[in-house]
């Protein structure tokens, strides 16, 4: 189960930080476009004294050089800060001692020219429009340019993004299509928030008059002054947001897979092993010995070469060897989760029953092409033999990698007695109870026996465990996302300093002029998780089509719709949170500025 | 008792009532390392329903004074009062209310917020303060009186210069104020549409009897107040009714035209 599980998570953090940087990317865009906006005046100044266009250029370039250095540098170490707080963490909770921390040097140098990279194509476009400043323009007012042709632009990129996440993907190119779909987008997105904010504000501005008043609707209002800008803090959010369902569909998916398997195939009310071979006719003993317990089916456990067609050197594959009776459809207990036409319980049970057949878990058959009526090479005692496969099934035992054959060819694969029982109480007996007569009736086998529901806890507590690091991340993602309207708020702020001041002028107070930044802040998370819920949804089937491919479990998404009801819901809370700062800037500010003083 | 506190000129001819007063202002920034003194003690009054030009070459303290007299900033000393209430000791959201019920502001660039309408603008003030509803009406009156009936729905960038200066000095008046303080009014605009608008506020201060105190460097500006004071060195150096024939050399005397 473990690597199976190891895989996903690592795709689905390859997935996150390719998305975080490009987060990271398009903020760093967003901030060098401001602070060239900004210096209008003293890039055209420069143009007027003495440095052409491509010097200009190369300066805006340089700075983003500088930036990305210094941000690599404090990456770093907050990188191996936090790595270094969750290996002492993880020590301390699995109870190891804390010694030594490796800093993968590999990643290291790429995440570092990938973040230059990223900060100088990030400053490009900037850089670009800091050399066309026309050296007049130092003795005119500064004005926000919005692109020409972006909105027709977005609505293509927006197109494109939805194509690419409703493609029919096949196998490992879902992870391409998830990555490529996530990237059209969100930069669809960003250029076309400009003309979504419009519709959005009809809706938005009457409830934000009602709660915060005028400044309500200021503040709404200026949400539009700096759309272009804004329409990247969307972004941001959109795919903090889009990730986090997106992905959250794929584990909530994952998690459904697995409860639906073990609520299906773990059947039984007692689990029982002992640290000792359990003797021969342990049944037929267990069976004389111990009323309470009805039925006792064996269950063998082995390690086998399996030898699939394209790989000549085989693999090391699970194969749970189990008692035909316990799957008798008329009789037993037992069942088994089929794939859709790869037989029933029928043919299972007469395959388990004539011996020399198998049945293959479904990742067998999505990695390795096994289906039912096909003939599987496996290594026995008598060395390599072809058996029959009998059905595919739901299986995550083993990472997926997995055949189930019958008891009766035991003796094929290093013979001995099972290696676990599986048994029912008698009707109307309590398990507990059981329990103990069981262990009582062998002193001399030292037996473990877990209840059922402990035996599911325990399957289903090790693979959330595993999801709970993904949670982390996600939670991070929107984290950084909100930084990120943080920053756009406050440089909204300082191209508007002007206008604040003058409100503060006209009678404005400081708490108004904090409510104007809040609410818009919130307009700006509030729209960015709305679309970020719709990319969520349009990603996590391609997202969960990679996932499968990459981990060969058959897995559907499942929309995690009280996350999605959260999210909506705590979406002004955010926005408030993140214009906390700003809006405290903002009300500082001095009304003198409004008059010309300083 | 009370005859004997009181100063006899008060007593004897009683002054009109002040709008605004300014009482031994002082204040010093700290520029680069160095003090600079931009007020010192300086004395004013504005009776009501006068038109008072503040003239003075740049770096006189003309801004700081009017920083001052409309508390945005604070002085380091002496005070304040509007319509005679004290306002050295009163909190940021109180001077704001004051600011928003007693003061006026018009300023050189208009400073009109460019995503709302004209109608919008002109009403933000009342809004502010809770009285949109008794403001419809000003709004009407004063529209018509500034003759922007028409333009009402438009946004500033649709206005020219001298379009947007009316709608600013609409929402000026809109709550009614003691004093409109007017920074270089016509600084930018051409100077016929200057004109039209200086006299807007003569006739105002004349037939509506407002009070105006207009900060300006232009001799032809400071020729439509009712009196002129003189700032030099953030001090009061002389002052000149505009009515009299002595007006026009004074202007040259501090100003050098």
């Amino acid at each position: 189960m473990a690597t199976g599980v190891v895989d996903t998570l690592q795709s689905g953090l390859q997935i996150l930080a390719a998305t975080l940087i490009a987060m990271g990317g398009f903020m760093a865009y967003n901030t060098f476009a401001a602070s060239v906006l900004e210096r209008q005046r003293e890039f055209a100044l420069l143009r007027t004294v003495c440095l052409t266009r491509r010097q200009v250029q190369r300066l805006a370039l340089l700075e983003a050089f500088l930036v990305s250095l210094l941000g690599i540098v404090l990456g770093l170490l907050l990188g191996v800060g936090l790595s270094a707080a969750i290996t002492y963490f993880n020590a301390v909770s699995l109870g190891f001692e804390f010694r030594t921390l490796v800093v993968p040097l590999r990643s290291v140098v790429l995440a570092s020219l990938v973040g230059v990279a990223v900060s100088l194509l990030a400053g490009y476009l900037p850089a670009r429009s800091a050399s066309k400043t026309h050296p007049l323009a130092a003795s005119r007012a500064v004005s926000d340019p919005s692109p020409r042709g972006a909105p027709r632009l977005g609505w293509l990129l927006l197109a494109a993004g939805v194509a690419a996440s409703v493609a029919p993907w096949r196998g490992l190119t879902a992870l391409f299509g998830a990555a490529l779909a996530m990237g059209l987008l969100f930069a669809g997105f960003s250029l076309s928030t400009p003309a979504l904010l419009k519709p959005t504000l009809r809706v938005l501005t009457p409830i934000l008059e009602r709660v915060f008043g005028l400044a309500g609707r200021l503040g709404s209002s200026f949400s539009l002054r700096n759309a272009t800008r804004n329409g990247v803090a969307v972004g941001a959010v959109v795919v903090g947001m889009g990730l986090t369902i997106g992905v959250g569909a794929m584990v909530a998916g994952i998690n459904a897979a697995i409860r639906s398997w073990v609520d299906t195939t773990i059947v039984g009310d007692l689990f029982v092993t002992a640290p000792v071979s359990f003797p021969g006719g342990f049944a037929a003993e267990v069976a004389a010995r111990v009323p309470e317990v009805a039925e006792v089916s064996g269950v063998g456990l082995r390690i086998v070469r399996f030898i699939p067609e394209d790989t000549p050197t085989g693999r090391s594959v699970a194969l749970i060897l189990v008692d035909p009776e316990r799957f008798n459809p008329a009789s037993g207990f037992g069942r088994f989760q089929f794939i859709p036409e790869q037989g029933d319980a029928n043919d299972a049970y007469r395959a388990l029953s004539a011996g020399g057949q198998v049945l293959a878990a479904n990742t067998m058959r999505d990695r390795y092409g096994v289906s039912t009526g096909d003939t599987v090479t496996l290594r026995t005692g008598d060395g390599y033999a072809d058996f029959g496969v009998g059905g595919v099934v739901v299986d995550f035992t083993g990472g997926g990698e997995t055949f189930v054959g019958s008891l009766r060819d035991a003796e094929r694969f290093g013979g001995g007695t099972p290696d676990l029982f599986v048994m029912t109480v008698a009707p109307g007996a309590d398990p507990t109870a059981a329990r103990d007569a069981l262990v009582g009736a062998f002193p001399e086998l030292y037996l473990d026996v877990t209840l059922n529901q402990n035996y599911r806890a325990r399957i289903l507590e090790l693979t959330q465990q595993t999801f709970t690091t993904t949670n982390g991340l996600l939670v991070l993602a929107i984290f950084i996302a909100s930084l990120g309207v943080a920053n756009t708020l406050g440089m909204n702020l300082s191209s508007r300093q002007h206008e604040v001041a003058v409100l503060r002028t006209l009678g404005l107070t400081q708490r108004g002029v904090r409510r104007v930044v809040t609410a818009e802040g919130i307009v700006v998370l509030v729209l960015g998780t709305l679309l970020g819920v719709l990319t969520g949804l349009l990603l996590s089937q391609v997202i969960t089509t990679g996932a499968s491919a990459l981990t060969g479990y058959r897995i559907t998404p499942v929309y995690p719709w009280r996350l999605i009801v959260i999210a909506l819901v705590a979406s002004p809370l955010v926005g408030l949170l993140a214009s906390l700062v700003p809006a405290r800037r903002a009300a500082r500010l001095s009304p003198v500025i409004a008059l010309g003083g300083e | 008792m009370e005859t004997l506190v009181k100063p006899l000129s008060v007593e004897n001819t009683p002054q009109p009532e002040a709008a605004l007063e300014a009482k031994g202002l002082s204040k010093r920034y700290r520029l680069g390392g160095e003090t600079i003194v931009a007020l010192s003690g300086l004395e004013l009054t504005v009776p009501k329903g006068q038109f008072l030009a503040v003239m003075g070459p740049s770096g006189s303290g003309k801004s700081t004074l009017l920083h001052l007299l409309g508390l945005l900033d604070s002085a380091d000393a002496g005070s304040v009062e509007i319509a005679g209430q004290p306002t050295a000791s009163l909190s940021d959201d109180a001077l704001t209310m004051l600011r928003r019920d007693k003061l006026g502001f018009v300023f050189q660039s208009f400073e009109l917020i460019p995503n709302l309408s004209a109608r919008e603008n002109i009403l933000l003030p009342a809004e502010v303060a809770g009285r949109r509803a008794n403001a419809e009406k000003t709004l009407v009156k004063l529209a018509s009186a500034l003759g922007i009936e028409e333009r009402l729905t438009h946004r500033p960038a649709q206005l020219s210069g001298g379009q947007q200066q009316r709608v600013a000095l609409a929402r000026a008046l809109i709550n009614d104020p003691v004093v409109i303080l007017a920074d270089e009014p016509t600084g930018n605009l051409d100077s016929h549409t200057g004109e039209e608008v200086l006299a807007l506020f003569g006739r105002g201060v004349r037939e509506e009897g407002w009070t105006v105190v207009m900060v300006t460097h232009d001799p032809k500006a400071a020729l439509h107040a009712d009196r002129i004071v003189f700032l030099r060195d953030g001090k009061l150096v002389g002052e000149t009714l505009t009515n009299g024939a002595e007006a026009r050399s004074t202007i040259e005397r501090f100003v050098g035209v």
